[in-house]
């Protein structure tokens, strides 16, 4: 992918760009808004990384000014403000994600992906399908094998949300903020026993294992790698 | 100039009293002018209608005679006239030589300047026409009017002097003495801000306005010192949990320097550091996320709740780590009326609450929920059979990175309880930990006084 990096700490900015190529991606990188907004008008980016604070044009500034061109590119903001009315003022400023900082790199990338394809797949399908596992939305059934497997509600949101990212990184946090209606300090980890008790009805042998958990990122369901 | 309060007030004062003193001479000046006027015009009346009454019993010789009579007996000091004169206006007794100019007829009352004292006193005179058609005019003078006059004067100016003095003077020292606590509680409090912090205002048990004043502004001292207190007691705390993560991690960093780890240790070691700044970064999170909560601020987020549904949506939430204990939540929850609150943090004060009673009950037993609304409002239980929490700790346990010695052990940072109190207090909650034998049982009140939005608006106690 194509991204542009808006950050004016330099060893921030390093760092994120380093780490944004070894994934593979091409990155620009603008210190201020104003260099910024001239690039991100300029170049046709898949998704833009924006630093709230930034020198000459703050963040919110420059995304206003980039909606107001009829750009839908999709941003990530990064903010130190991490209160959850300053993350609606940045969605509501035309952010697409709002990552607070301090952040893993792999969080990053995580919420990167997963709003460059909210862009492209905006169609939501009835019927979700990996392997040999099936959800349907309409019924509320989850098949695996042509089995039914009964769900609690919460299992089968989490279940939901993981096939429509499927093949992608989902973080513990995404789940958090997706699943569960509320926002809150989840206290101890109890994300990962709630997909352990997925996991021991979806993934119960002798089904080849769906969900997989990468380690210091999170979760991700795909179909079994052809060497597992 | 600025003049002190209680030289105001006594000013103010003694002004007040000269002017009512003023007024009240006036008054007299006024009420003895018209007595002391009536009582000569009354006196002119009646020296005529002797006259008058001479005249007709003995003629005109008798008159004559009368006024001779009178004339001779004026004394020094007084002035007074009498003309008797013939039709054809010739003088037939009396000390006025000509007939005064005046328009006044016969019978009203009228005024000659006095030939004695002219200027200073007026002479009262009253005329009648005879039947032979010659006139006969009398009149006194009202020099007992000025006597009185200066006499009210001398009397006024020295009774008003005195008073002044009397008023300022006195009124000074009994508004400065009625004032003195307002220096008492100047001086208090500027020992308070100078560091004294247990300088209190000194309370006489009169009971007056000022002794009320000093004691609530001595409460508010004692809150002051308490919050400052707390305040410090947690940035001490905070400083103190802060810095051993971080001096661990400074040992290990400078340790790696002189010996640096080999590259199959190298993948664990910045895990484990990795971990430890993430811990760091957690508390400080959760500080100020309780530090926002106290501000209380989010209040402006408040709206109807059905706690109930946020109840089951906790226990939903928590069920698996209770199951991977074995353990088994029991829910009661009434169906109750909406609270005004804060959705999200109703959430994480229930998570934290259920979180704890799952972490320290033991394997097997029962957590119970229970949720309800009472006579003073809506009343939240969270009862576990754990090892419970010593009577003594209870009311520390909300205390930031307090904890227990006992769950040290447990991961935690100590700030769970912390942020539920704040949440509570938020909604003007009350919350209690009481023994449940064994165990802890948790009480969230609500109290319905204060979360009244159904009557379509807000207690004012909610806005602040």
């Amino acid at each position: 992918m194509h991204l542009l990096v808006v950050e004016d700490d330099a060893d921030i900015a390093g760092f994120l760009c380093k780490a944004l190529r070894e994934a593979s991606h091409v990155v620009d990188h603008a210190t201020d808004g104003r260099d910024g907004l001239f690039l991100a008008t300029g170049e046709a980016y898949d998704a833009i990384v924006l630093d709230r604070l930034l020198p000459k044009m703050d963040g919110l500034s420059m995304l206003a000014a980039l909606r107001a061109t009829g750009s839908r590119v999709p941003v990530l903001i990064l903010s130190a403000l991490g209160h959850v009315d300053e993350r609606i003022r940045g969605l509501r400023a035309g952010g697409d994600d709002y990552l607070v900082k301090p952040y893993a790199i792999s969080e990053l990338l995580a919420r990167l992906e997963a709003i460059t394809r909210r862009g492209l797949m905006p169609v939501v399908e009835n019927r979700l399908r990996v392997a040999d596992l099936e959800l349907d939305r309409m019924a509320h059934v989850v098949k695996r094998g042509g089995e039914v497997i009964a769900l609690k509600p919460q299992e089968y949101r989490v279940l939901e949300f993981l096939m429509r990212h499927a093949g992608h990184v989902v973080t513990r946090t995404m789940l958090l903020e997706n699943v569960w209606d509320y926002h809150f300090d989840p206290q101890t980890n109890v994300i990962d026993v709630h997909l352990s008790r997925l996991r021991a009805k979806v993934d119960k042998a002798p089904w080849v294992p769906l969900i997989y958990t990468l380690r210091g990122a999170g979760y991700c369901l795909r179909e079994p790698q052809a060497s597992a | 100039m600025k003049l002190t309060t209680s030289a105001r007030l006594a000013l103010v004062n003694s002004g007040l009293v000269a002017a009512s003193f003023a007024g009240l001479l006036l008054l007299v000046t006024w009420l003895a002018d018209r007595f002391m006027v009536n009582h000569v015009q009354e006196s002119v009346q009646a020296e005529l209608n002797i006259m008058l009454a001479e005249l007709r019993g003995d003629g005109q010789r008798g008159a004559v005679a009368l006024i001779e009579q009178r004339m001779q007996a004026i004394t020094p000091n007084h002035d007074r006239v009498y003309r008797f004169e013939s039709s054809s206006g010739q003088l037939l007794a009396g000390n006025l030589d000509r007939w005064p100019q005046t328009t006044a007829g016969p019978g009203g009352p009228f005024k000659i300047p006095s030939r004695k004292y002219p200027g200073e006193t007026e002479v009262i005179s009253q005329w009648t026409r005879l039947s032979d058609g010659g006139r006969l005019l009398v009149g006194f003078d009202d020099i007992e009017l000025a006597q009185v006059r200066s006499d009210i004067r001398d009397a006024a100016l020295w009774g008003l002097g005195a008073t002044l003095l009397l008023s300022l003077g006195v009124g000074f020292s009994l508004i400065r003495a009625a004032l003195k606590p307002v220096e008492a509680i100047r001086a208090a409090a500027l020992r308070f801000m100078e560091g004294e912090r247990d300088t209190r205002i000194p309370v006489q048990p009169s009971g007056d306005e000022f002794d009320r004043l000093s004691e609530t502004l001595n409460s508010m001292l004692d809150r002051i010192d308490s919050l400052i207190a707390s305040v410090k007691g947690a940035t001490d705390t905070v400083a103190h949990d802060l810095r051993s993560p971080l001096t661990r991690l400074r040992v290990r960093l400078e340790a790696a320097l002189r010996d640096p780890p080999t590259s199959q240790e190298l993948q664990p070691w910045i895990e484990k550091n990795l971990a430890e700044v993430d811990q760091v970064l957690a508390t400080f999170q959760a500080l100020l996320r309780i530090s926002s909560v106290e501000s209380s601020l989010l209040r402006q987020e408040f709206a109807p709740c059905d706690v109930g549904q946020l109840v089951r949506d906790a226990v939903d939430y928590i069920e698996p780590l209770a199951e991977e204990k074995g353990q088994r939540l029991e829910v009661t929850s009434a169906d109750v009326p909406m609270v005004l609150g804060h959705k999200h943090l109703l959430f994480q004060l229930l998570i934290n609450l259920l979180d704890n009673a799952v972490k320290y009950a033991p394997s097997e037993s029962m957590v119970c929920i229970r949720f309800s609304m009472t006579s003073v409002g809506w009343q939240l239980e969270v009862a576990d059979s754990g090892a419970g929490i010593p009577t003594e700790h209870r009311s520390r346990v909300f205390e930031r990175l307090y904890r227990l010695d006992a769950s040290r052990q447990t991961p935690g940072l100590g700030l769970g309880l912390s942020l539920v109190k704040a949440i509570a207090d938020m909604h003007r909650a009350s919350i209690v930990i009481l023994d449940n034998k064994p165990g802890t049982r948790v009480v969230v009140t609500i109290p319905k006084r204060f979360n009244e939005f159904d009557r379509g608006e807000l207690s004012s106690a909610w806005i602040q």
